[in-house]
């Protein structure tokens, strides 16, 4: 007979999300939807008209956890638009600030699923280490982002300014602790994760999470638009993908890669940049954790290569033709994020859409639950540290420019 | 730990300037960053200025433990009293909601009880200028103020300078 279970709201992420799942008499999941219940936001529609520089403060307010990866989304899709190649010295302060959210966003990740799998007598110790790591995730993002949340440093043509060589120092000791933290960490999570075990005893799956769609990455810490064929890429509603009762609940897009369901985060940078072939949703946590020590090293380099003195703001102008679409790649903490934007001649926004990285994991999360039981598809969606609320961008029309819901459009 | 947490007085703006007069927060730390020759208070070392937009749970916040020198929080947010739009209202920990934790969502989480705990744990004064909101459009989105909480910024400027002393 089977039925369906439903999950409402799922938990210990960012947004509003639920689960419906069509499972078996044995409780395994045949068909797994996950879908996104946050309202629309519309900011793609708004931005339109709006002066190019607008842009980078708009999105930041996408959502209160990843400013600094949309702003920099945003500053790179208009240069991009623009012709305008920041120097060098002011993309490293950029690559550093998004490590500083990245530094600072993976381990409140491990903080979320500590009471999955942390036992009690661990978990001050757990949480000091993960807080001391966010705060040099966050003395980053002030330092060089100017700000602690919205960094005004950020900038269409570069970073506003540089930082001073004490300040660069300082940066270089914090990211020591953090690497001995980060490799601490390793250590601690990494055996916990490869014997499948949650903290009350049950034993996971082997094949919780498993599924064969593709990895979609473009840089092992920053983001290339050079790596990625936007032109492949292509948006469906959900109707194409869930059956129409749950489709008309959902609140965003299904991007595809050449047809493809495509997983970004820190497996798939993982799977591309470092030769990992762990499957499920164990292998997303233990490369998340190892991620902490990449980001930690690569932000020592970028310190080591800075000139402080170095030009770090491009002075062209903010003008495009108002056709050319930029296109913005950020290796966010959840994966491929992507804005694009064509600017006019007089510096305003004439087109702006976000794929956000979330967006691309919402619909794979729902096919990765199936077939096991339903009572372990918590666990996959929290290992894929879904943040929904900036990935909210509903359309309106499918492949076929067909109309799809008109009330979309109010 | 963050150069905003080596401080002794934070000002934290809250809320989404794309909301109406949810973006009360950002105009307030936008007019405070213009007035620091009027008031050299807002230049102090001691002192640091965040646009904290809804971030400032994750940013902030939860970052805060017995290390931390900080002595003060004041907060600029809009608050819904049913009083007069543009109403100022200072209000104290004492005064805050006692919400329920809400383990739901990390992020709705509200500040109301974080910053009860911030002050029962680290003995840090919470002080909160509210302004009676007179739209808040979210979801829709609007980017101007009223015009009664515009014309209440420059008084509650004068309150958080006035915290600031």
């Amino acid at each position: 007979m089977g039925k369906t279970v439903e999950i409402n709201p799922t938990t210990r992420h960012e947004g509003h999300t639920k689960l419906v799942l069509k499972v078996d008499d044995d409780g395994i999941v045949e068909k797994g939807n996950y879908l996104s219940v946050t309202p629309v936001r519309g900011f793609e529609k708004f931005l339109v008209g709006k002066p190019a520089e607008f842009a980078p403060i708009a999105v930041s307010r996408f959502c209160g956890i990843c400013p600094i990866a949309h702003a920099t989304s945003a500053v790179e899709a208009i240069e991009d638009a623009c012709g305008i190649v920041p120097p060098k010295d002011g993309l490293l302060l950029r690559e550093l600030t998004g490590l500083g959210n990245k530094m600072h966003s993976h381990p409140l990740h491990e903080f979320l699923i500590a009471p999955d799998f942390i036992p009690e007598k661990d978990r001050v110790e757990y949480i000091t280490r993960i807080q001391q790591m966010r705060k040099t995730g966050q003395y980053i993002v002030d330092t060089i982002g100017g700000e602690a949340i919205h960094a005004p440093n950020i900038k269409v043509g570069g970073m506003l300014k540089s930082i001073t060589p004490s300040a660069a120092s300082k940066i270089y000791y914090k990211c020591k602790e953090f690497e001995k933290l980060a490799k601490e960490q390793v250590e601690y999570l990494i055996p916990i994760f490869e014997n499948r075990t949650l903290v009350d005893g049950t034993e996971i799956p082997e094949k919780l999470g498993y599924h064969d769609f593709g990895y979609l990455a473009t840089d092992s810490t920053y983001g290339n638009r050079e790596n990625i064929e936007q032109k492949k890429v292509h948006e469906y509603t959900p109707y194409d993908v869930y059956e129409k009762e749950v489709a008309v609940q959902a609140c965003t897009t299904i991007p595809r890669y050449n047809g493809r369901l495509m997983e970004v985060g820190p497996r798939a940078r993982f799977a591309k940049f470092h030769d990992f072939k762990e499957k499920g949703a164990m292998a997303i946590h233990i490369a998340r954790a190892y991620e902490n020590v990449i980001h930690v090293k690569r932000a020592m380099e970028i310190i080591e290569e800075l000139n402080v003195d170095g030009l770090t703001r491009a002075k062209d102008p903010i003008l495009g033709d108002g056709e050319k679409l930029g296109l913005g790649v950020h290796e966010a903490a959840r994966g491929h994020n992507t804005h694009q934007a064509s600017i006019d001649e007089k510096g305003r926004i004439t087109y702006y859409n976000a794929i956000v990285a979330t967006t691309w994991n919402i619909p794979l999360i729902g096919k990765a639950v199936e077939g096991t039981h339903y009572k372990f598809a918590e666990h996959v969606v929290r290992a894929y540290d879904p943040c929904v609320s900036c990935a909210t961008h509903m359309i309106s029309l499918d492949y076929d420019n067909k109309v799809v819901n008109e009330k979309y459009f109010k | 730990m963050p150069g905003y947490l080596n401080k002794e007085i934070l000002v934290l703006g809250c809320g989404n300037i794309l909301f109406g007069d949810d973006g009360f927060g950002y105009h307030m730390i936008k007019r405070l960053n213009e007035l620091k020759e009027q008031y050299p208070i807002l230049n102090s070392e001691k002192i640091q200025l965040i646009d904290a937009g809804t971030g400032a749970s994750h940013f902030i916040l939860s970052l805060i433990d017995g290390e931390t020198p900080l002595k003060k929080i004041v907060i600029a947010d809009i608050i819904d009293y049913g009083l007069e739009p543009g109403t100022l209202k200072k209000l104290c920990v004492e005064d805050i909601p006692n919400l329920p934790k809400y383990h739901v969502d990390a992020h709705d989480m509200p500040l109301a009880g974080m910053l009860r705990e911030i002050n029962d744990d680290y003995g840090i004064e919470i002080v909160v200028i509210g302004c009676q909101q007179k739209r808040v459009t979210a979801p829709d989105i609007l980017l101007e103020l009223s015009e009664e909480v515009t014309n209440s910024i420059d008084d509650a400027v004068k309150m958080v300078v006035d915290e600031l002393n």
